[in-house]
């Protein structure tokens, strides 16, 4: 298992350097420099020539690549503040060793240790993150937005708040559509499910975003006179000096639209999905055993058939991660969503290298990252699998 | 920047994600792109004069005998974010950073957005000849005096003083701040007073006009990391507000100066307002539908005619939509250069006859019809675009008449020996009012037997190459004009045989020394471009600047077309004192006047 | 020991497919005594395994429809049985094993927990107790180290082993009838005789009556004490395995002891097996379904569907109009008395 991962993880990191390299020329074939805004100022002439040295775009290509290169993985500061930092570290990985070490036989083990050391090691980051000062050198923005570092990482936050809302909706919608449309075939439910997913799925992202946009922030309150949603934003003005609970409340209608309008595509993808996933359970032999047995319907349905047909999902989650991101990307210019999809386009129409490259890598190392997690998660879940 | 997620650029940046990470986009067309050259300075101000005819919707600002009520928030949306707050670094120059600056920012001078005109804002009164604050010295230089208001002081309650334009002064000048020095370099001496500051230029120039637009508190920012400080946030307030809060992607709070320096006619303090949100936005369409929720108050949406449409049918409910015609001028042009052949082989501009048949051949009345909706009237001169009433109207003598463009090709061809008369139309085919222009172009060539080819080009090529290179046979694209007489001059750069690209931008190459027209009036526009960089003198300007526009116009070397259509709505039932500026000064150049009428 | 366990009159289960409507089972009535061990006969898709869910009421409606007839075990008519009592004799008192052992068993699963699980259910008894049956269970099967194997996942067995597996789980709850539907055809020749002895062994010392399904007569002349011959849905024929063995009535019942293999070399080039494909259970013949493919076919078998009667033999029926007539036991596959 361990080498597995190490195998994975260098192919990972072989992936993401050519995925760089490739990047990297399409973005300078492209077209268009950073600095075209000022090329027709006449009075920016000497701006140019000192900019043009600043960010080293009078370099050959090769060499502002491995520039770049250098400066992305090479570390820009990293401050431990206090010992209690290095004593919890210390702690997390003597955890993690002993969990690893200590042999139990029994079938809830694995899971539960796995959960475990996920969760000590989230703890673990939880607690390190206001004594760690932690930033890789990845250079500044060439449109004076500073750090790309901080830029990325400001906005990751609220991405992050957005697709895991997304995936939750789309994963507490969509799963049980699926069983349900499966559990009850060619029904009525199922009918409508299955016209639903595919005319969801078929409707590109803008429509769906900026249709539920207009329907459910606008003509909501002007048909009704509730303004229950927000067009556009994450938070109110002056969210900070509201209570908690209205905090909440503000989130919810912020988010709600934007979250939607991602999970609405993954929602149809997973509920067809898991209706076929679950359909070729319900039809297998080790079902027909479980009834045979005499198990109560609910039994058969959720223990033996759900539990099976929950495995493949675990792949499909992870491939649709890159196309959340690619709805975020979309759904927050549309939303004024302040996070990295947004960046993304700013920096694309301002072709600022940096920070297209910077977000690019970000979100294949994502990619590779949650590949290799839902192998292990495979692996904990299938006792079929085993990594060699 | 309509549909950010059909631009060309994104769907490619799409190919790089899709290529790589499995992710998903749309691809698409749509896309416009403004070049720019006006001065450059975000806070700049010009010598303005009263812009086109346009149905200007005025308002009382100070109305009734109590006056507006105090308090209340105004949010205005916008589609860029500023990459930084300081306005003297990268990036610094956008728009939206002085947008939002015309809050807590102010400099000698601002612009009126009802007359247009240049006003003084922290001096007691702009400087001029008459009033003795320019003086042309024997030696050749020039002085420039302000004399500082009293009462002025920054919003932690020290006085702005002469200190403060020195200390500006030099972070312009200090060079590792990347930006635009043109003019300030050319300051020989300055003399610091704490209620006045006097310079000296090297030699004499209208173009002072310019400066000092944007005073940096020098109490405040010495000794600090001027690149780095002042990115996300503001120093100390000369303005109506404080810069408060920045949540990057969302918004820029500014509240209340409760020390700002500035009274109202009626002698209330001002600003009315408790706090400005300015939100960011990147969707035109989600900025209407915002607008129309009543989630934002002010908006400055492009001039799409389907747009103005839209927010037109909002008047009923309390909005109040503002159409001007604004700085942005479009202009049909000919190369001169060499490279034109690389285009064209088998080009004629450097004959004027052709020249004058094209300026014969185009209707600008169907042109104006077609792409703006009629709105406004074409350009005869690219004057009447920023500074109408020192227009002569130039090109009116070429009207839309297609026998006499006719006439005129046969003389062309005889004088070039040809049979036919060909052209290479090029513009930005990202920018569907160009597409548009390019097939009206394609018939109305045609009618008069020219052969005509269009060859568009996406506007990073088109811009960031041909532009430059001059490949080019006959072009079309847009310059941004500034108000009054130093950004009249400030245009002549465009035409300055002297400048060819890249260090000029003479990127017609008219009289430049590769060009194929280099003549007497190539010559006498190079020497009125020395004069009007060393006079001061309005009564010797003009005079100067007309012949340049006289000559422009009798050798056809650029055909103004139109000018683009500024448009800003507010909701004028919960909003007041609100007033669009066409100029640099943007909308929010009066935001210290702005108050809610339902407080 | 003659006392009737299970009464199954008249049943006739259908499936509604697209095609039409399938009469999988279409008119079926036998009984089996405790301690019986009867054998089911037939090629496949003869009816064979739908009699078998029929009884379990494992038919999934609404595709699948018991038309008419009664299922009665032990006094119980399971047809008409609410669904919470029928769980209770489906696993506890009627246990089934089916055919292919390697995908019959959950594999996210340890057999231990899908043993326990089934203990659990219907024994009134606490986990660690289960687990020591379950334990006890997997020993009765001869698999080694039960306890420790009981840890492990399925795929963790072989073939022959999970259907030990299997069968322990059918025994478990000392059920009083164990359907076994082809329990050996997914194995390799060597095992299916051990797993089959294993089984009956198991079966006897509980006194569980057996129904033994299985398209192999081979297999029913050793194990079984009764055989049925099924035929496209119908009982054809039915007594005990050497009435069956030795005396066939029902040309088909000669038909398919003609097919088994005997290992007599001379006898292989044409043995007196059933010509023909199965009739389709969508649109049978009429009269006697099969009169197709029979030998010995006269009009009246056009016209009329016979009846599962009685025959000169004791507790022998047979559905055939020519039974009393066909001595089959002479007759070879070169000439057919017509
Ligand atoms: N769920 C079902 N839906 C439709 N037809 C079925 C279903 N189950 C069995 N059948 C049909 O019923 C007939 C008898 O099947 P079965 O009892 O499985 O045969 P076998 O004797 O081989 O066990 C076959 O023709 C089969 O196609
Ligand atoms: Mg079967």
């Amino acid at each position: 298992m361990f080498a597995y991962i190490v195998r994975r993880l260098v192919y990972g990191v072989i992936t993401l350097f050519v995925l760089s390299a490739l990047v990297f020329m399409l973005v300078q074939f492209g077209g268009g420099s950073p600095l075209d805004r000022l090329r027709l100022n006449p009075r920016m002439v000497n701006v140019i020539q000192k900019l043009t040295v600043k960010y080293g775009l009078d370099l050959p290509l090769y060499q502002q690549y491995f520039k770049w290169l250098s400066g992305f993985v090479s570390v820009d500061r990293f401050v431990v503040l206090g010992a209690s930092a290095w004593i919890g570290f210390g702690s997390v990985v003597a955890a993690t060793a002993g969990l690893f070490f200590t042999k139990v036989k029994a079938t809830w083990f694995r899971p539960a240790r796995a959960f475990g050391v996920v969760a000590i090691w989230v703890s673990f980051f939880w607690f390190a993150k206001s004594r760690v000062d932690f930033a890789m050198d990845w250079g500044d923005s060439f449109r004076g937005d500073g750090p790309v570092w901080d830029l990325v990482f400001g906005a990751a936050g609220a991405t992050f708040r957005l697709g895991v809302t997304a995936l939750s909706l789309a994963l507490i919608i969509g799963l049980p559509l699926g069983v349900f449309q499966a559990v009850r075939q060619y029904s009525f439910f199922d009918q409508v499910g299955t016209l639903g997913s595919f005319i969801a799925f078929s409707t590109p992202i803008f429509i769906v975003a900026t249709g539920l946009q207009v329907v459910l922030a606008f003509y909501l309150e002007r048909w009704t006179g509730l303004k229950l949603f927000f067009v556009v934003g994450m938070t109110q003005v002056g969210y900070g000096d509201l209570g908690r609970l209205a905090q909440m409340g503000d989130i919810f209608r912020h988010l709600a639209l934007p979250a939607l309008s991602i999970a609405l595509i993954s929602i149809a993808g997973y509920a067809r999905f898991q209706r076929a996933a679950m359909l070729e359970v319900l039809h297998s032999d080790y079902l027909r055993t479980a009834k045979s047995k005499g198990l109560p319907r609910r039994t058969v349905l959720v223990k033996h058939a759900l539990r099976n047909a929950l495995l493949p999902i675990v792949t499909i989650v992870t491939l649709d991660v890159a196309g959340i991101i690619g709805g975020a990307i979309i759904t927050e210019s549309i939303f004024g969503w302040p996070g990295v999809g947004r960046l993304y386009i700013g920096a694309i129409n301002a072709v600022d290298y940096p920070v297209i490259m910077a977000i690019v890598m970000v979100i294949g190392m994502g990619i590779v990252f949650m590949n290799i997690v839902a192998d292990i998660l495979y692996g904990v879940l299938d006792p079929r699998v085993r990594y060699e | 920047m309509t549909h950010l997620w059909r631009s060309r650029k994104v769907a490619w940046s799409a190919v790089i994600i899709v290529f790589a990470l499995i992710a998903a986009a749309c691809g698409g067309t749509a896309e416009t792109t403004t070049t720019t050259t006006a001065p450059a300075a975000p806070v700049t101000t010009t010598t303005a004069a009263p812009t086109t005819t346009e149905p200007v919707v005025t308002t009382t600002t100070t109305a009734a005998p109590t006056g507006p009520a105090y308090g209340g928030t105004v949010v205005v949306a916008d589609d860029q974010e500023p990459p930084t707050l300081n306005a003297f670094v990268p990036g610094g120059d956008n728009f939206i950073v002085s947008i939002v600056g015309q809050s807590y920012w102010a400099g000698v001078q601002e612009i009126d957005g009802f007359t247009l005109e240049l006003i003084p804002e922290l001096v007691t009164e702009l400087p001029t000849e008459s009033n003795g604050g320019v003086v042309v010295n024997d030696d050749g230089t020039m002085t420039v005096t302000y004399t500082i208001l009293d009462e002025a002081q920054w919003s932690d309650g020290v006085p702005i003083s002469g200190d403060d334009f020195q200390f500006t002064l030099d972070t312009i000048m200090d060079p590792d701040n990347a930006i635009s020095t043109t003019t300030y370099e050319d300051i020989v001496s300055t003399e610091v007073g704490p209620k006045s500051f006097t310079y000296t230029l090297s030699a004499p120039t209208v173009l002072y006009e310019f400066l000092f637009g944007n005073i940096i508190p020098k109490h405040d920012v010495e000794g600090s990391d001027f690149l780095n400080d002042w990115n996300d946030t503001m120093w100390v307030s000369a303005g109506p507000f404080i810069f408060n809060e920045w949540q990057k992607g969302e918004f820029i709070e500014v509240v209340r100066n409760d020390n700002y320096w500035k009274k109202a006619e009626n002698g209330d303090q001002l600003p009315y307002l408790d706090s400005v949100v300015f939100r960011f936005i990147p969707e035109t369409d989600s900025i209407i539908t915002a607008f129309k929720a009543r989630e934002v108050d002010v908006i400055q949406p492009p001039p799409a005619s389907e747009t103005i449409e839209e927010l037109q049918k909002l008047e009923a409910e309390g909005a109040r939509v503002e159409v001007l015609s604004g700085p942005v001028w479009e202009h049909l042009n000919f190369q001169f250069g060499p490279a034109r052949l690389i285009r064209n082989p088998d080009s004629s501009n450097e004959n004027l006859n052709y020249r004058k048949a094209v300026a014969h051949t185009i209707d600008k009345e169907l042109i104006v019809d077609e792409i703006l909706a009629g709105q406004v009237e074409p350009l005869d001169s690219f004057v009447e675009a920023f500074s109408p009433t020192l227009s002569q109207g130039s090109w009116a003598q070429y009207d839309y008449n297609p026998e006499k463009a006719m006439e005129l090709l046969e003389l062309a061809k005889a004088e070039l020996g040809k049979d036919s008369i060909s052209t290479v139309f090029s513009t930005t085919s990202n920018n569907d009012a160009r597409v548009k222009l390019s097939e009206l172009f394609d018939t109305m060539f045609s009618a008069v037997g020219i052969v005509y080819e269009n060859q568009l080009e996406e506007s990073q090529i088109f811009f960031g190459e041909t532009l430059e290179n001059g490949q080019w046979d006959l072009g079309e694209w847009a310059w941004v004009g500034a108000p009054g007489l130093s950004g009249l001059i400030g245009i002549m750069d465009i035409f300055d045989p002297n400048g060819p690209p890249p260090e000029g931008s003479n990127f017609y190459q008219w009289g430049t020394p590769t060009s194929s027209v280099i003549d007497d009036n190539t010559a006498r526009l190079a020497e009125i471009r020395t004069a009007l960089n060393q006079t001061v003198d309005p009564d010797k300007l003009i005079p100067l600047l007309q012949e340049a526009e006289t000559i422009l116009a009798d050798q056809v070397v650029i055909i103004p077309l139109y000018a683009r259509l500024v448009t800003a709505a507010v909701w004028a039932d919960t909003v007041g004192g609100f007033k669009h500026n066409p100029t640099s000064a943007g909308h929010t150049w009066n935001i210290e006047q702005w108050y809610r009428l339902d407080v | 020991m003659s006392d009737v366990l299970l009464a199954v009159d008249d049943l006739r289960t259908y499936f509604a497919t697209e095609e039409g409507v399938v009469r999988a089972v279409d008119g079926v009535s036998f009984t089996i005594n405790r301690g019986e061990r009867r054998g089911v006969v037939g090629e496949s898709g003869s009816g064979k395994s739908v009699t078998a869910m029929s009884i379990m009421g494992l038919i999934e409606p609404p595709a699948g429809q018991i038309v008419t007839g009664a299922i009665d075990f032990d006094g119980l008519n399971l047809l008409e049985l609410p669904e919470d009592e029928m769980r209770k004799v489906r696993g506890g008192r009627i246990a089934m094993i089916f055919q292919d052992p390697m995908t019959s068993l959950n594999p996210v699963y340890t057999i231990g927990q899908q043993l326990i699980e089934t203990i659990v259910l219907h024994q009134n008894v606490s986990k660690s107790a289960a687990r020591e049956i379950a334990a006890q269970s997997l020993a009765d099967v001869q698999i080694p180290y039960p306890a420790s194997r009981l840890d492990d996942f399925p795929h963790q067995f072989s073939g022959g082993m999970r259907q030990r597996v299997m069968i322990a789980m059918g025994l478990s709850c000392n059920p009083e009838l164990l359907i076994a539907d082809e329990p050996t055809t997914a194995l390799d020749v060597t095992t299916q005789a051990q797993i089959l002895d294993l089984m009956l062994a198991l079966a006897d010392d509980r006194g569980t009556s057996v129904l033994l399904i299985t398209h192999d007569l081979g297999v029913v002349a050793g194990f079984c004490d009764t055989v049925q011959v099924m035929y496209a849905g119908g009982i054809v024929e039915s007594g005990s395995a050497s009435d069956i063995f030795y005396d066939p009535k029902h040309p088909y019942s000669w038909g398919l002891l003609g097919s088994m293999t005997r290992l007599d070399a001379a006898q292989m080039h044409r043995l007196n097996s059933v010509r023909g494909a199965p009739p389709s259970v969508i649109n049978l013949p009429e009269g006697c379904r099969f009169r197709p493919r029979c030998d010995f076919a006269l009009d009246v078998c056009r016209e009329r569907l016979p009846l599962l009667g009685p025959s000169d033999v004791e507790g022998h029926t047979v559905a055939c109009h020519r039974a009393a007539e066909l001595d089959l036991k002479l007759v070879t596959s070169e000439g057919a008395p017509r």
